[in-house]
């Protein structure tokens, strides 16, 4: 069974939301980000989302630009990350899902991306540039090998596409909290505990949110309704405000805000 | 796209702002692959010495992206007899580009 849906079932019976931190792969470095999973998972963190840096992301924000940019400038390729996720699962079981650029998959084709993906060890994709229209093969693909392709929906998606995402979903469904794209935000929307209540309803797959959600009291807040939680800007902000500090300083001080984060959204 | 093998974008460098892009857009490279049309290169150097030629003898200010086809006409035209009539599209005015020109040729304005 693919490690998310195993998660998520574990998670059920725990009647626990899980927790899930965002981040790239690459910043500061390569081995700090082994450690940061390794890390996160420690301090109670149920599935990890990989951000492969890309240099035209369309849905991140300037914190999560930044720590692209960083990462690329700092000559980190896909085959590297995939290194570091095998590395990972010679000591952790820990789901990890990557976020990814359709022109990352598309360049290396479908099927070698999929099959270097599951070798290295990842569970499944985020593609946020590939509308769900466009990604029969792949998820033909992904169903085939139980591999996870995890879809998006917007407060903005209209319930005729929410269905059609629904029926098509793998894994989870990662709603999107804001209209807009990721980044640290004081407050989130007003309607946000119903619009997740509402998708619930209308799927049986597990719902994770993310974009926006800052805090350990937007976490519980979220926690509270959703089955996951997804932090990326506020963890990132975190690793470039110590990326420059010794590895383990930098670990301690991102571990500790993660565990914070974790406390909340698990009440 | 000009990308390396992760799908990345590649830098990319032009004197003229409206072709300094990493891209090629699908009706350009169906004319190229259908051999209806022949796409050339020009140096920032050429493209600047076409600007000035051209705001010298014809009195007109060409953009910088246009002054890339003067350039090429500028090469072009020799090879071919006198009799032929040659169409250039003089696609913006370079007044817009007179500051880039300036630095590029070493004046302060």
């Amino acid at each position: 069974m693919n490690r998310i849906d195993k998660k998520f079932q574990e998670l059920k019976t725990k009647k626990k939301p899980a927790f899930i931190p965002f981040i790239t792969a690459g910043d500061p470095d390569l081995q700090t980000t082994k450690d940061l999973i390794l890390e996160f998972e420690k301090r109670g963190a149920d599935i990890i989302e990989l951000g492969i840096p890309f240099s035209d992301p369309i849905a991140d924000g300037p914190i999560i630009q930044a720590s692209y940019y960083r990462a690329l400038m700092k000559g980190t390729k896909v085959a590297h990350i995939l290194d570091m996720v095998s590395e990972v699962r010679k000591k952790s079981e820990i789901p990890i899902v990557s976020m990814v650029s359709y022109s990352t998959v598309f360049k290396k084709g479908y099927q070698v991306f999929v099959e270097n993906a599951m070798r290295a060890g990842l569970d499944g994709l985020t593609i946020p540039d590939m509308p769900v229209e466009e990604n029969h093969e792949l998820f033909e693909l992904a169903k085939k090998h139980d591999f996870k392709i995890v879809c998006f929906i917007a407060p903005t998606t209209t319930e005729h596409r929410v269905t059609m995402i629904a029926q098509k979903a793998q894994g989870f469904l990662y709603y999107i909290s804001v209209v807009g794209i990721t980044g640290v935000r004081d407050k989130l929307p007003d309607d946000v505990i119903q619009n997740i209540r509402k998708l619930k309803q209308m799927t049986q797959i597990p719902v994770a949110v993310g974009f926006g959600v800052s805090t350990s009291e937007h976490a519980r807040m979220i926690g509270s309704v959703a089955d996951g939680v997804i932090v990326g800007s506020a963890i990132m902000r975190e690793i470039e405000r110590h990326g420059k500090e010794p590895e383990e300083k930098l670990i301690g001080f991102v571990g500790e805000f993660a565990g914070q984060l974790i406390s909340g959204a698990k009440g | 796209m000009l990308q390396d093998e992760d799908g990345q974008t590649l830098p990319v460098h032009s004197i003229s702002a409206g072709l300094d892009y990493p891209g090629v857009g699908p009706e350009h490279s169906y004319l190229k692959d259908i051999g209806r049309a022949e796409y050339v290169s020009i140096t920032d150097e050429e493209a600047v010495s076409a600007f000035q030629e051209c705001a010298r003898l014809e009195g007109i200010i060409p953009a910088l992206e246009a002054a890339h086809a003067i350039a090429y006409t500028i090469k072009f035209a020799p090879k071919i007899s006198k009799e032929k009539i040659i169409v250039v599209c003089l696609s913006g005015s370079g007044d817009k580009d007179s500051f880039e020109v300036a630095k590029k040729l070493g004046y302060k304005i």
